[in-house]
């Protein structure tokens, strides 16, 4: 019992020390939150944790095409950025998303370059 | 002793992990997962592939220090079913292993015998609350066989953006009907960033409980 006492004066400890601290953004998280000038935007459905943002990030990191990617948990919104004359048509995009173990709702390409919505 | 052991294959899944790990049974295609987790008198190391969307394939160790048995063996996991909602994510997964079980490895140095488990686990969250349910049935040939069960409810202090600091406090209910505490209830702490995952929690009986899991 002495243990699970313990154990609620560190949750205590984490709660009130560590919890509001992780709740401001800091200027690393800032930065990478930050939009970016993406060529294409996903809307994208089962997004609601880290892991299924770094699995987004990961299966576009390993496309040559690809810039940089950013995920948004509250809006639900993929940024993708690709390199100087390179795409990935909304077909490959919402295979990759589908592959990762999430839904495509929609592409959107701000830029007259694009071929339409995915779904 | 056993505490300085988890710690001890808690610091080498660490080590092994690269810095941008990530964690799940089945993850993504390509990506990996290692978790080591110690509860009451039982700790467990176990390191996953993900092959396809729905299938990933690892090993699994398993010490009954009570019990004074082990076991060792190859493992499945599969994602059955999930469901992708705009503000929520559902997954029912399943998982199967099979392998060798040795007992009274202490006294005898353990005498090696067939064993098999399998298990199936839901879940539900969204980025404020989120619900598990685990049920695991073991057999191992003249050693022990068992029916272990575990809920989990949890929620998130604060909604924490991706690359930040998340954090839960979540509410867990084990059911072991040979333990001796057969149904235990322990608050936990999780804390996960960056694909490392942190968990720690002491149960209202006093037994202790905590794992580490990277995804990577």
């Amino acid at each position: 019992m002495t243990l699970f006492k313990s154990f609620l004066v560190a949750c205590t400890l984490v709660a009130t020390v560590a919890t509001p601290a992780a709740a401001q953004p800091n200027r690393a998280q800032a930065q990478k939150a930050a939009p970016i000038a993406a060529d294409v935007f996903v809307s994208v459905n089962g997004l609601v944790c880290d892991f299924c943002a770094k699995a987004i990030e990961k299966s576009f990191r390993r496309r040559a095409e690809v810039n940089d990617i950013r995920v948004d948990l509250t809006a639900k919104i993929v940024s993708i950025d690709f390199k100087p004359n390179t795409t990935l048509d909304d077909a490959t995009i919402t295979r990759i998303v589908t592959n990762a173990g999430y839904t495509v709702v929609s592409v959107r390409r701000p830029t007259s370059s694009g071929n339409g919505a995915a779904s | 002793m056993r505490s300085y052991a988890f710690l001890a294959l808690a610091a080498a899944a660490a080590a092994l992990a690269p810095p941008d790990a990530d964690a799940r049974p089945v993850t993504y295609p390509g990506g990996n997962m290692a978790m080591v987790e110690h509860r009451d008198e039982t700790t467990m190391v176990e390191t996953m592939r993900t092959l396809t969307l729905r299938l990933a394939i690892g090993w699994h160790d398993e010490w009954d220090h009570e019990g004074d048995w082990q076991f060792h063996g190859p493992m499945i996991a599969g994602l059955a079913k999930r469901w992708n909602m705009p503000d929520a994510q559902a997954n029912i997964f399943w998982m199967a292993s099979a392998g060798v079980a040795c007992d009274d490895v202490a006294s005898t140095g353990g005498d090696a015998k067939p064993a098999a488990y399998a298990g199936v686990e839901a879940d539900w969250e969204n980025r404020r609350f989120y619900t598990q349910y685990q049920a695991k049935g073991f057999w191992a040939a003249d050693i022990d066989t068992g029916f272990t069960q575990r809920a989990r409810v949890g929620v998130a202090p604060y909604i924490a953006e991706a690359g930040a600091l998340h954090t839960w406090a979540i509410l867990q209910i084990d059911h072991d009907a040979e333990d001796d505490h057969p149904l235990s209830v322990t608050p936990v702490i999780r804390l996960f960033k960056g694909g490392a995952l942190a968990e720690a929690g002491v149960s209202f009986d006093g037994d202790a409980f905590a794992s580490l899991m990277f995804y990577f």
